[in-house]
């Protein structure tokens, strides 16, 4: 029987030649420093889709992330030898991803532009404070169109200031510690802590903003 | 920021933005250019941007009119700025005291909600969905070349650079001027550049066009898949038998097997892309003609077709789909005897530097094989009786034997 297979699914016996699937990323990176160049293409591959996410979450454009990408490839290509191999690769990984997409927000933010569209937050007294029971979060089962999601997901982030979004995506996407982020982006534990909870609180209020905007049921 | 009334003296109204800290994005530039050509006529007002646009106006309580253009967009300039430091200035939120435990006790049981006490399991939750929403996000697919490719592509370009790079460069002191000891240092980084970089460069170009087509083969087993499933499980054919001969490529689909290949192409169902590997210098890629049936010539051909049988063959007729090879790269066997030279049977195909070659097997699974004999004895670049032929042939001459001697004086024989 002839079976369909997709573009991105490998079959078995393919998996069987190669056999990458079987081994950790730092196996496969330890194969590509030593010259295996499939071994590169397979963490390329591997890192594919949560590398592109978090970067298009990070620069708020696609086109931009997709840029950010291949240059935090050439960079690994290019530090390969000074990776510390009893490390994890995935946090250096991201590690070098977000300070690629820092800089490139900083020379996008010497010339800052903004939608008139986007929304302005309210500044009267009593708005300061979030309290996150109030603010309608969909579940992820909850049906609704993921397209529109995504890009109402981006125009929230995009309200907040690179350091509380990077702060928020690092500890999101990587799942890392207090210490951890402090430790990669080099600044104080408790700035972490404070950022992330300015990060939440505004991530939260820029949701409830754009879903209003965009029809969605908000309690109030 | 800058007084925007010092820059009232400008000339030119896009000086202005070039100089200016904030500046417009380009939608609302066009946006604002557009209802001024209009009149700033509410009646024109039909997007959430001119809205926008048409409130900046009202609050700066200006009267409006097409000549004070210039000085209008300063003014714009200037509300906008005030509203990106509003709207970026968000650090002055917070969560309340209970959210920020909650969030606090999240992280430090590593993003887990069950190692959470109950009192704050709530609002931790929330948290999570928070993270869910950002992170849950889909990708979309490549339309072009994969980013992947790209990536494997912009190394490469790298690697050249580097090496361009390593040419004679002009002496910072002025003139061009070389000793012997910077021939010597750039010699010495030459050859290490050289033992290092190129086996990598080849490397990478390599496995990029692999992939290429590696991901051509999956492409095209999707293509296959779909005929089937709306020809009766049918393979694509683009005739129903073949007169004198299958090789003549571009002549008319009785004589040419390409042209079953072709009817994924002429069917919408694969592209000219999907069937072109980047190894093959003459292949064809783009849009194809909608009248075409077939490729012009054999060289423009990437990838060898299993040849039909009179009437065609049905997918589901064959008992082993996972021996039976329905596609891979071009044939180095076809190439020859289209030249009339001596066939190698065992030669791989030109595709891979004559390193392998891909094969999409009936059940829709793609491999690498660095011989083109499968399963222990069939060539797939020959048919079985020739196969037979040459290995009794085989048999019976026998090969070198080390005994055999040069047949007279003038035969060149040379051995170990």
């Amino acid at each position: 029987m002839f079976h369909v297979v997709t573009g991105s699914s490998r079959s078995k016996r393919e998996v069987e030649v190669t056999d990458w699937q079987s081994k950790t990323d730092e196996e496969v990176f330890l194969a590509f420093r030593a010259d295996d160049a499939s071994a590169y293409r397979e963490l390329i591959e591997r890192y594919h889709d949560d590398l592109l996410r978090f970067l298009t979450r990070m620069v708020g454009d696609r086109a931009a992330a997709e840029d950010i990408f291949q240059e935090t490839f050439l960079q690994v290509h290019i530090s390969a030898s000074t990776f510390d191999t009893s490390r994890r690769f995935r946090p250096w990984l991201f590690t070098i991803a977000a300070n690629k997409a820092r800089d490139m927000l900083r020379k996008k933010n010497r010339r800052k532009t903004v939608e008139l569209s986007a929304p302005i937050r309210k500044s009267e007294p009593g708005s300061s404070f979030i309290d996150l029971l109030e603010v309608d979060v969909p579940a992820p089962d909850e049906a609704m169109d993921t397209a529109e999601r995504d890009e109402m997901v981006q125009r929230a982030l995009n309200q907040l200031g690179p350091a509380l979004r990077e702060v928020l995506l690092l500890a999101y996407f990587q799942r890392l510690s207090y210490a951890q982020i402090a430790e990669d982006i080099g600044i104080p534990l408790g700035t972490v802590k404070s950022r992330m909870h300015s990060a939440v609180a505004a991530f939260a209020r820029s949701w409830q903003v754009v879903s209003k905007e965009s029809g969605e049921s908000v309690p109030e | 920021m800058r007084n925007p009334e010092n820059q009232e003296g400008s000339s030119d109204s896009e000086n202005l933005n070039e100089s200016s800290e904030f500046q417009l994005s380009a939608n609302d530039r066009h946006a604002i250019d557009q209802l001024f050509e209009q009149g700033l006529d509410s009646k024109n007002v039909n997007s959430d941007r001119d809205r926008g646009i048409l409130g900046l106006f009202n609050l700066l309580d200006t009267p409006v009119a097409a000549e004070s253009q210039r000085l209008s967009r300063i003014d714009i300039v200037r509300v906008l700025a005030s509203r990106i430091e509003h709207a970026s200035n968000t650090e002055d939120l917070h969560l309340s005291v209970q959210d920020q435990q909650a969030l606090d006790e999240y992280v430090n049981a590593g993003y887990l909600i069950d190692d959470i006490p109950q009192a704050h399991r709530e609002r931790a939750a929330k948290c999570e969905l928070l993270g869910k929403v950002i992170t849950d996000s889909q990708i979309p697919e490549a339309t072009s070349l994969s980013l992947v490719d790209r990536t494997l592509a912009t190394i490469q370009g790298h690697i050249d650079q580097e090496q361009n790079s390593m040419a004679f460069s002009e002496s910072k002191r002025g003139g061009f001027s070389v000793r012997w000891s910077d021939l010597i240092s750039v010699a010495a980084m030459l050859l290490l550049v050289g033992s290092i970089a190129m086996p990598i460069m080849s490397g990478v170009r390599s496995s990029s066009q692999k992939g290429i087509c590696y991901d051509n083969m999956h492409s095209t087993a999707n293509a296959f898949g779909l005929y089937a499933g709306s020809n009766r499980d049918m393979l694509p054919m683009a005739t129903a038998g073949f007169g004198s001969t299958w090789m003549d490529v571009g002549s008319t689909p009785e004589r040419s097997n390409s042209s079953n290949l072709f009817t994924l192409i002429r069917s919408g169902l694969a592209g000219l892309d999907d069937l072109a590997c980047p190894s093959n210098p003459n292949a064809v890629t783009g849009q194809a003609d909608p009248d075409a049936w077939d490729w012009n010539s054999l060289n423009e051909i990437s990838y060898s077709y299993r040849i039909m049988p009179p009437g065609g063959l049905r997918a589901t007729s064959i008992q082993a789909p996972v021996r039976v090879v329905l596609l891979a790269d071009r044939s180095p066997v076809i190439l020859r005897a289209a030249k009339r030279q001596p066939v190698i049977p065992e030669e791989n195909s030109p595709n891979h530097q004559h390193t392998g070659q891909h094969m999409l097997m009936l059940d829709g699974g793609a491999q690498w094989a660095t011989t083109p004999i499968i399963n222990g004895q069939d060539n797939i670049w020959l048919p079985r009786p020739l196969e037979q032929i040459i290995h009794e042939a085989r048999t019976r001459l026998g090969i070198i034997k080390g005994s055999e001697l040069p047949g007279d004086l003038t035969d060149a024989f040379v051995g170990p």
